[in-house]
């Protein structure tokens, strides 16, 4: 039984891991994200501190503040599989995720320049309805990170930049679920004991560099953001032992105790190219390349229950972001985008803690700019569409817990800047 | 301005709230594909019976347990008999051949109950095939002493149906228990076998209404308890078309039997004269192999009174021929071989047509209730004519190296068995539509059971072989 207890209560945590990286996130500026986060090659305004610190050189003279947040809503729905799980329907529960994206800069001379960033790449989470039938591979998850990002950038002459910055992180995650027993292979399983795990990470540093090409109507881009990998040292695992027959036996198993992991975010390359094809009108095209196979496998070592290696087989993947603004009358600015978003989450991995999909993202917002203000806001709609775990029949998922998912988060967005000059 | 502006917040915020996925659609798992359980009920065929008997050697290469080792299921359920296994009559053990190479038999001298290893699975099992059950046990029958007919006294029901612990449940109340993903149901021969056993014994074979009916409320009772089963049937093998009947056809000249020597071939007593058989009836088509065990003994050899008597032969001649017969190792008695060891033309006929009204209830119940449906009685003639496999229809002691049926001649040995699985693997991967087969059990490596080390089985000693052993009704 020992074993088995831990393989089940383990696999839960690791996808848990594995789906903070799903829930990254891009939205840090009401303003570039209304044009679906296309922003690595012209900078609109002081997030670009995050979209391409190189940007910083080409905003108008003086220090800059913007900042914002974004309120995201997410509906996950599941049907289970038939025969098996019974065509069960069931959702998520509302909650609100509110990351923050603020910025300041600051002009030394003609050429050197600096900036400070502060958001939350990875905040989101699922919680399930208390008799989701999935509880036990997922129930609740909630995951927060802040990013510090000092950054500077270096002006090589009127049209060219170039910057290096760094990325202090912190992590905090919460998982809880229920832990079932499973005698053999083919039995459903006995529920024994509700889990959770609490942790934060130590600071982890990693490191950006970009360059950044503007003339009066092109505008090219290039960043790449470093992995980090956060280590979370002194997690602690408590456990609620449920009133079952096993309720001895896993009692004795399942104490309270500290755990260990590690949590890597992946390294990206972005390279994207702006045009301004009228005086009101421009667009930019952006391709973004993720290393996500750094979620090929995960460990995490509990002080009792010992060290579990789960292979979880995360692909590399790309983005396509495309945006367009259109300044229909004095300060006033029309923002739109779309964005392809391929997962990098193969099939088997798809489950209640991160049922993830390609998505299409399509963005819209409004820009006001008022003497030394700057007002942004926009919507995006985030499709996941429907995905299932069973492909050709067969559950695919490493759990068995077969259904299909469609998922669709809504994300509104407010900010604000201030220009001093 | 300031008017867009908020429409869009609330344009927005409307999103916001409103915006969900539907419900997505519910994916179809096709369990077969995972997780096929299988459950079979029947008679001895199902159970795995050979050589007069049932035991775990046998039970490894019953069809069904063949069928779910190919599909590997490590799940499927027999009620194991453990050595020296459980014989027929009742009071023996099954078959074997002894280290001379002969058919022997012994007798039982345990309780059987005591043999049956894992009496106490908390669930039917997978094989409910009873040995000797007919269409009417399927449906009726909990134990061995509840039939109205006189046919009680069954050991193998309380064995395998174990009640009253399974609550007093028939073969079919307990599959449906079972719910499997394929029901396989092969039945019917019993309805109609111990006719050819018994020479002719017409009166033993169910008439075609009760077969009809009973086959028909078979299937209803199966498809209400077990609807989203896949079933699949087998029809009925010609029952005269096995070594027990059929072995002594070669001893025919002119439709009628002639006096033979231990290799079954008819005696030439010098200018192509033969002799006829003394039977009690005729036109005889079939000698059982209980025939043959009374032939050894001189029933059916006709001795110089007889000759004189009946075939028109002068008194020394017939003088001659007895001492020749004697020669050859016979026992001229001119006593008869009774009518229970021998088929006439009409019993043979009576019998097959039997079993053709039984298979074309079979199929036209198949076709009303879409069950597909294993073409045995082809497949016995099959083997018969042809081969299958490698493998022929002789009697063991003819051909003991690629003979598909055991040593009572009637039931299949491992590699008949074989055969059936794969007919039956054949009709469940086209009703599953796997994506991956179940792969066919290979024949060839089952053949050649009574080889070494028993190699001196030869068919000179056919008749020694039979005498004792078929001198019972021991082999249902």
């Amino acid at each position: 039984m020992n074993g088995k207890v831990l393989s089940i209560l383990l696999i839960f945590l690791m996808v848990g891991w594995a789906a903070a990286g799903g829930f990254g996130l891009y939205e840090f500026g009401a303003a570039s994200s209304a044009m679906a986060g296309a922003a690595v090659a012209r900078a609109w305004d002081a997030s670009t501190v995050f979209y391409n610190p190189s940007g910083i050189a080409f905003l108008d003279d003086g220090a800059h503040f913007y900042g914002g947040v974004t309120l995201i809503s997410s509906t996950n729905k599941y049907t289970g599989a038939e025969p098996i799980f019974h065509n069960e329907q069931h959702q998520s529960v509302d909650r609100i995720h509110h990351p923050i994206g603020i910025y300041f800069t600051y002009q030394f001379n003609e050429s050197m320049y600096a900036g400070i960033g502060v958001t939350n790449p990875f905040g989101l989470g699922i919680e399930w309805e208390e008799n989701f039938p999935g509880r036990y591979v997922a129930f609740n998850t909630d995951l927060k990170s802040f990013y510090i990002s000092p950054v500077f950038a270096y002006k090589l002459n009127d049209s060219f930049s170039i910057s290096a910055g760094a990325d202090i992180v912190i992590g905090a995650i919460t998982l809880e679920q229920y832990v079932k027993n499973f005698d053999d292979e083919s039995s459903n399983g006995l529920e024994i004991a509700k889990s959770k795990i609490e942790g934060s990470t130590s600071p982890a540093v990693g490191f950006t560099l970009s360059a950044m090409y503007r003339s009066e109507n092109l505008g090219f881009g290039a960043l790449y953001r470093h992995s980090v990998k956060n280590k979370m040292d002194d997690g602690d695992a408590t456990f609620t032992i449920l009133d079952t027959y096993a309720a001895p036996a896993a009692a004795s198993l399942l104490t309270d105790q500290k755990v260990n992991g590690s949590l890597s975010f992946p390294s990206f390359f972005a390279v994207g190219m702006y045009y301004k094809f009228l005086e009101n009108f421009g667009a930019e095209l952006d391709f973004m390349w993720y290393k996500w196979d750094v979620f090929n496998e995960i460990v995490l070592d509990f002080e009792e229950l010992g060290e579990v290696i789960i292979p979880e087989g995360y692909e590399n993947s790309i983005q396509f972001r495309i945006g367009v603004h259109y300044d229909f009358a004095e300060n006033w600015q029309l923002r739109g985008g779309y964005i392809y978003d391929k997962t990098p989450q193969p099939i088997e991995s798809v489950s209640p803690l991160l049922p993830d999909n390609d998505r299409n993202d399509f963005s819209i917002g409004l820009g006001y700019t008022l003497n030394k203000w700057q007002f942004d806001a926009g919507y995006m709609l985030v499709d996941f569409g429907e995905r299932s775990t069973v492909e050709n029949e067969e559950g695919k998922n490493h759990n068995g817990f077969d259904g299909s998912y469609a998922t669709i988060a809504n994300l509104f967005f407010v900010s604000f800047g201030y220009h001093f000059e | 301005m300031k008017k867009i502006l908020i429409l869009i917040l609330i344009a927005g915020m409307t999103f916001f709230y409103a915006c969900t996925p539907d419900q997505p659609s519910a994916p179809t798992l096709n369990v077969l594909k995972n997780d096929i359980t299988i459950a079979t009920v029947g008679n001895s065929l199902t159970a795995g019976f050979q050589s007069s008997g049932l035991m775990e050697d046998f039970q490894m290469n019953s069809y069904p347990y063949l069928i779910a080792q190919q599909m590997k299921n490590s799940q499927f359920e027999q009620p194991i008999i453990g050595e020296p296994g459980i014989g027929s009559p009742a009071g023996m053990s099954p078959m074997y051949l002894d280290q001379d190479g002969n058919i022997a038999q012994d007798p039982l001298l345990i309780d059987p109950i005591y043999l049956l290893l894992n009496l106490p699975l908390e669930r039917p099992y997978d094989n409910l095939g009873v040995p000797g059950a007919d269409l009417y046990d399927l449906l009726y029958t909990i134990d061995d002493s509840d039939r109205p007919d006189g046919k009680s006294g069954n050991p193998f029901f309380k064995l395998i149906l174990r009640n009253p612990n399974l609550l007093n449940t028939t073969q079919l109340q307990q599959v449906s228990l079972l719910q499997p993903t394929v029901l396989l149901l092969w039945a019917g021969n019993n309805d109609v076998l111990g006719a050819a056993l018994d020479g002719g014994d017409l009166g033993q074979i169910t008439s075609q209404s009760d077969f009809e009916t009973r086959m028909e409320l078979i299937l209803t009772q199966l498809q209400n308890d077990l609807p989203k089963t896949v079933i699949i049937m087998a029809n009925i093998p010609y029952v005269t078309d096995i070594p027990f009947i059929n072995t002594l056809d070669g001893v025919f000249l002119g439709g009628v039997p002639m006096v033979f020597d231990n290799t079954l071939q008819p005696v030439d007593f010098g200018g192509g004269t033969f002799l006829p058989l003394v039977t009690s009836e005729t036109p005889v088509e079939h000698i059982t192999l209980i025939g043959l065990g009374a032939y050894q003994q001189g029933l059916g050899i006709p001795d110089s009174a007889y000759m004189v008597d009946n075939l028109d032969i002068g008194q020394g001649q017939a003088a001659q021929l007895e001492a020749g017969m004697i020669a050859e190792g016979l026992i001229p008695t001119g006593l008869p071989l009774d009518g229970s060891m021998t088929l006439t033309s009409a019993e043979a006929s009576t019998i097959k047509d039997a079993v053709d009204g039984f298979n074309q209830t079979i199929a036209s119940l198949a076709s009303t209730y879409s069950v597909p449906t294993v073409d045995a009685n082809a497949l016995l003639t099959e083997l018969n004519v042809n081969g299958l496999d490698g493998a022929t229809g002789k009697f063991v002691m003819v051909d003991p190296a690629t003979t598909a049926f055991s040593l009572d001649g009637v039931h299949p040995n491992n590699a008949g068995y074989s055969i059936v699985a794969n007919a039956f693997i054949g009709k469940i991967n086209a009703a599953l539509q796997l994506e991956t087969p179940i792969p066919e059990v290979n024949v060839s490596s089952k053949l050649g059971q009574y080889l070494p080390p028993s190699p001196k089985m030869e068919i000179g000693k056919v008749i020694n072989n039979v005498r004792v052993l078929f001198s019972r009704k021991n082999v249902r």
